[in-house]
């Protein structure tokens, strides 16, 4: 089925750890060639040491600039022979709340989440016709719901990378190219396990209350939905917007209202009334 | 009280009002009393607009170039100091899309992104301490095109609005506690002289009948319905919603 990638051509963006290092891992390990990417050469070649080498491709490079985009795309095309796959997912979160949100944090989380994605996808474009390959964008559950508010410009551009997804499809699907959209909520990468460190726990005794599942997510929960979703299984599957967030987004509710009340996480919390029955 | 609309006294800026859907906003609120900053890039547009709208002390000039930062800062604090504060923003300043994915630069992209979104989020960052006084509230003006995904050339256009949607969403949880409401309109095909510019290129009505075919109800929208969103949005009736997203399209991103 089309879980088998053997002999495809995968190039995942910002791909050294998190949620982009699970999907390289399994796309991997489902046979596929994978051009791992991430800003600094040295990181990239320590990732692919780590995965054992065969079958990765370093495409070192900064997506957050156009040229940028265009470098990364030709070096995994030109190492992987052609591209069947584009997962962009590069994304940062630095934490701004509304009032202190300057320019230049504006235009640097909308140029590396938003802005990479479509040009990484018009310098891939050639070679995804090629082989009628796909897309797949990583949005997050911040562009689907309000969150916390700290992470204000993120949302937005997630917000962006969904809608932007469609007309993506509907573009691309006489070509032949598919194009879909993959929301994490709260996954268990290195950025959340630093945070939950730093605040002594409380990051994961909140994630447990705030979603529907009462956990977070594994990095390889999340790699799975991506290579689903670049699998032929998925063939009929365009446009679409799949959630992996433990039930956030259908339940409203990934603890933006908890971060009213107080800087950090928790807050105040509803509790309903007990009744007798 | 029953479904009242009344804006005596009330202070209004919106952004892109010297046509279109904005300039409709703009004769609706000046209509029920409200004082109403018009927003385009030049000054003698927006001239030509008050003077078309009867003039009066009710109508403010505010010209300004919301493509930049700077430009912002200095066309929104202008209007609030000229309307003496400010209760309701109409974010509504925007361009049309028509580039395919392999034409995408650098340049397009940002001419795009800065007016639509930049320009709409640091309007919003500059209304909020005056809104925060007034307890008042921001309508953004998306699109259909924020709800669903568009034809191609619409790729950048459609990021931009539901960017802003999502925005909105953010801005609403974020100002809920100061009293302030954030909601969002999604309009359709909508009878602007932008449409109507594009029908004429097209050529043999090729657009309106588009619209008739495609869209369930059968026809193009009218400016005045989408003024009665906003100015719904805008007052008491709308009191408990925000965050809220009302797409007026004649039923098309439903029918998708």
């Amino acid at each position: 089925m089309g879980s088998d990638f053997t002999e495809k051509r995968v190039l995942v963006t910002g791909s050294t750890m998190g949620i982009g290092r699970g999907a390289v891992e399994m796309f991997l390990e489902s046979g596929a060639r994978v051009a791992v990417n991430g800003r600094n050469p040295e990181t990239v070649a320590t990732a692919i040491e780590e995965m054992g080498g065969e079958g990765l491709v370093a495409a070192p490079g900064d997506v957050g600039t156009i040229e940028g985009c265009q470098a990364v795309v030709e070096t995994a095309v030109a190492g992987l022979g052609g591209l069947d796959v584009l997962v962009n997912n590069t994304g940062i979160c630095p934490l701004a709340r509304l009032l202190e949100i300057t320019e230049e944090h504006w235009d640097e989380v909308i140029n590396v989440n938003l802005r990479s994605a479509a040009f990484c996808t018009k310098f891939a474009l050639p070679e995804l016709r090629k082989s009628k390959g796909n897309i797949v964008n990583i949005g997050s559950i911040s562009g689907l719901i309000a969150g916390p508010s700290d992470s204000f410009v993120y949302a937005i551009s997630k917000g962006g990378m969904i809608n932007m997804t469609r007309t993506m499809a509907i573009e691309l699907a006489g070509d032949g190219v598919r194009a879909n959209c993959l929301c994490p909520g709260y996954i268990n990468t290195p950025m959340i396990d630093n945070e939950n460190k730093a605040t002594g726990g409380q990051v994961i005794e909140f994630i447990n209350a705030a979603a529907p599942m009462g956990r977070i997510g594994t990095v390889r929960e999340c790699a799975s939905s991506i290579v689903y979703l670049a699998s032929e299984d998925a063939g009929y599957i365009t446009g679409s917007i799949l959630s992996n967030d433990g039930g956030c987004a259908a339940n409203a509710s990934w603890g933006g209202v908890n971060h009213l009340d107080s800087d950090g996480l928790g807050g105040a919390s509803y509790t309903p009334t007990p009744r007798d029955s | 009280m029953g479904f009242q609309l009344d804006f005596t006294g009330k202070r209004v800026l919106i952004t892109g009002s010297t046509k279109g859907i904005g300039r409709g906003a703009a004769e609706g609120f000046h209509e029920l009393g409200a004082h109403v900053a018009i927003n385009g890039r030049l000054a003698e547009t927006v001239a030509q607009a008050i003077e078309e709208m009867g003039g009066g002390e009710r109508l403010i000039a505010a010209p300004g170039d919301l493509s930049s930062v700077a430009g912002v800062k200095t066309t929104v604090s202008a209007a609030i100091a000229d309307l003496g504060g400010l209760d309701v923003l109409v974010n509504n300043a925007g361009r049309g899309d028509d580039r395919p994915i392999d034409g995408l630069d650098e340049e397009y992209w940002q001419i795009m992104i800065d007016l639509n979104l930049k320009g709409a989020f640091f309007t919003a960052q500059a209304c909020v301490p005056a809104l925060k006084e007034s307890k008042g509230n921001i309508i953004n003006i998306a699109s259909m095109m924020g709800v669903m995904g568009g034809p191609e050339g619409l790729l950048v256009y459609s990021a931009t609005k539901g960017a802003m949607i999502q925005m909105s969403r953010m801005m609403a949880l974020e100002l809920a506690r100061d009293g302030v409401r954030v909601n969002n309109l999604c309009p359709g095909w909508i009878e602007t002289p932008m449409i109507q510019n594009e029908n004429e290129l097209a050529g043999d009505d090729a657009l309106l009948n588009y619209i008739k075919a495609d869209c369930p109800l059968g026809r193009i929208g009218h400016v005045d319905e989408t003024t009665g969103a906003i100015l719904y949005f805008a007052s008491q009736n709308a009191g408990y919603t925000t965050g809220s997203t009302l797409v007026t399209d004649g039923g098309i991103s439903e029918g998708r």
